[in-house]
């Protein structure tokens, strides 16, 4: 109804990704248009090698397109260099990953703050910016703990306040409770929520329809297409 | 395909424009100072491996220390030397006796006669002093102390050509010379020795069963190992070869050209002279040495920069293999650390970002080995100088330069695997395993 209104922060129109493995082409996106609004939280699901994936590395500025055009808050990504679609990440868009992906025998508040590091107006108070990000999270008590001090779920946690500390416009969660028990698990998709509540557009890739209930729209891949996109039927509001 | 409805967007969104992710020039020298932050987390955190590698630098600097630090020394003892002797100054020995192929080493024939000495000094105009020259060693006596020095015989110019002055009394005339008198003049330490504070002079010391008259004491000239000038007695030469030692030759002949820059054509006087005088046919070889004082004290520094380039040697396959050990542990290190280079960049590290932290790696590995290298080289070359006797002078430069050489190997072995682990890419990075 108010579709227009909304400005759309993410569209991608027409894209194909392709992947040449030796002698083989992998068509891993088949013209692929979808469009999302700042502010929504959306799940992307399907079977592995389904394209979801290669979609979430496009929007997150990981990978361009073979053809297509993909515009970030209006602005065509395809043909920035590989420096600019750094900068891109590191002022837009924070991520999540299934294994966590902290760095080894550093502090939890080193991890977050190495974010900030990168990102060229970040630098100023970015240990209070890390610490507040990991205060968010309920991670306040633990900033001095290493990763192997940390359980996965404490671990997801620090991950999200890495994510966050750059204050981006979108959070690229992929398979973020993989690894996690549906405890842990839960707790994390209330982070996702409270964040998206704040304003923030979550995007998360899972093959678990039960965690796909904690989002608001589900999008479904197959073979490198979207098979449908519809709005998550009773959806699970936590908090 | 079914159009879903959409939430409400919370905020509009702000189109991104180039700068707001594209960072300013200056913005890379601030990158150079978190990039040094990032690697020194890196090295610290494995702190056996990191020494390990360090090694070969450690060894490579410490040995251009020495090495640099024995060179130098040695060069400063040869010119130490000649500005005791002056640069004017060319030495007369007799050749090398050879017995079939096998070389006996200069000064093993005895060719020179004293008429050479006075031959030189006649007919060679470039030459203007002379000291025909033997020494063996003897107990000198006075009273009840007595001494083993060396005893010198030597020419009336020996004070002027050696810069060896008299202190107290006279040096001996040509004429007590000539009628070989028993009289001599003491080296200061011996002087101090035989009669501590009392002046020698006048006094009667006893050679070889003979009596033999102080008539004066020469200034110190600083010691020089076993040949020490001053803990020496010099006699006349011919005092020395026909009174105390029964000799027919001498054992060189000392000669000081008039000008410094007469030395060449003074070398060609004395060759021509001594070639005819020893009846030597026109192709058969000179039976005689002539050194000036920079190939004698170079001779004598022989050893010691041999030992020197050596260590060079050392030095430069140390520093090799140090690099080596750099590049390979660099190597290792990005192929383990893959997935955190693949997270770096995803939260958006830059090429030359992740270029600089591993480049600052091994700058960090082989600066720190180059500080550790520094330190062993200065401990290293103190124990090679002392259990040597060898002058060791190590320069503010030397250690300058030492270490640089520790930077510019960690950054020549630390680019290869920096520039790997740059061009890796985000997604490829994230999935290794």
């Amino acid at each position: 109804m108010s579709e227009a209104a909304a400005s759309p922060i993410i569209e991608v129109v027409h894209v194909d990704k392709t992947y040449s493995t030796g002698e083989f082409e992998v068509r891993a996106l088949q013209d692929v248009s979808i469009s999302i609004s700042a502010g929504e939280c959306v799940a992307i699901m399907g079977p592995s090698g389904s394209g979801k994936s290669t979609l979430m590395n496009v929007i997150g500025c990981l990978d361009t397109p073979t053809s297509g055009t993909y515009r970030l808050c209006g602005l065509e990504v395809e043909n920035l260099s590989e420096d600019d679609l750094a900068g891109i990440r590191s002022t837009r868009i924070g991520f999540v990953f299934q294994t966590f992906n902290l760095i080894p025998r550093t502090s939890a508040i080193d991890n977050v703050e190495m974010a900030r590091l990168y990102n060229w107006r970040g630098l100023a108070n970015r240990r209070e910016a890390a610490m507040q990000c990991l205060e968010s999270v309920g991670l306040g008590d633990r900033v001095s703990h290493t990763p192997s001090e940390l359980s996965g779920g404490q671990q997801q946690r620090v991950a999200i306040a890495r994510a966050l500390v750059n204050n981006p416009l979108i959070i690229l969660a992929d398979e973020p409770t993989g690894a996690l028990d549906s405890k842990a698990g839960a707790e994390i998709m209330a982070i996702f929520q409270r964040l998206n509540r704040q304003g923030k557009t979550v995007l998360l890739v899972t093959h678990d329809s039960d965690i796909a209930q904690y989002t608001k729209r589900i999008v479904k891949f197959k073979d490198g297409q979207i098979m449908s996109d519809e709005p998550t039927v009773d959806p699970i509001e936590l908090d | 395909m079914i159009a879903p409805e959409r939430p409400k967007a919370s905020a509009d969104v702000k189109p991104i424009v180039v700068e707001d992710f594209r960072p300013p020039a200056s913005w890379n020298i601030t990158a150079v100072g978190l990039s040094v932050k990032i690697a020194m987390r890196g090295v610290s955190s494995n702190r056996l491996r990191s020494l390990l590698t360090m090694l070969g630098v450690i060894i490579g600097v410490g040995a251009v220390i020495v090495a640099i630090g024995i060179g130098q020394g040695s060069q400063q003892a040869v010119s130490a030397s000649i500005q005791r002797l002056g640069t004017n100054v060319l030495t007369v020995m007799p050749g090398q006796q050879r017995t079939g192929a096998v070389s006996l080493g200069f000064g093993t024939r005895s060719t020179l006669v004293l008429a050479d000495s006075d031959a030189i000094l006649q007919s060679c105009p470039s030459i203007g002093a002379v000291s025909p020259q033997v020494n063996r060693t003897a107990q000198v006596v006075y009273l009840n102390k007595n001494e083993n020095v060396t005893i010198n015989g030597v020419g009336t110019s020996y004070s002027q050509i050696s810069n060896h002055p008299v202190e107290e009394g006279r040096f001996f005339t040509a004429q007590e010379a000539k009628s070989r008198k028993r009289v001599c003049l003491l080296g200061s330490t011996t002087a101090t020795n035989l009669f501590g504070t009392d002046s020698p002079v006048g006094k009667s010391v006893r050679i070889v069963e003979q009596s033999f008259l102080v008539v004066g004491r020469l200034a110190s000239k600083g010691g020089q190992g076993v040949r020490n000038p001053d803990d020496a007695v010099y006699v006349p030469t011919q005092t020395a070869m026909y009174r105390l030692f029964g000799m027919l030759f001498v054992q060189n002949i000392t000669t000081q050209a008039t000008d410094p820059a007469l030395m060449s054509e003074a070398q060609d006087e004395i060759t021509k002279l001594l070639h005819r005088r020893h009846r030597l046919a026109a192709n058969e070889p000179d039976d005689f040495m002539i050194f000036n004082q920079a190939d004698l004290a170079n001779a004598r520094n022989e050893q010691q920069a041999t030992f020197s380039s050596l260590i060079t040697y050392l030095a430069i396959v140390s520093l090799g293999v140090g690099g080596i050990g750099i590049m390979n542990i660099m190597l290792v290190s990005v192929t383990e650390r893959t997935r955190e280079i693949g997270v770096r960049k995803a939260i958006g590290a830059r090429r030359r970002d992740i270029l600089a932290q591993f480049i600052f790696e091994a700058l960090m590995l082989s600066a720190s080995g180059g500080l550790l290298g520094v330190l062993a080289g200065l401990i290293g070359s103190k124990l090679v100088g002392a259990s040597n006797n060898w002058t060791v002078a190590i320069q503010p430069s030397t250690v300058i330069l030492a270490f640089s050489f520790s930077v510019i190997v960690g950054v020549f072995f630390g680019f290869y695997p920096a520039l790997k682990a740059s061009k890796l890419h985000p997604i490829e990075a994230l999935h290794y395993e």
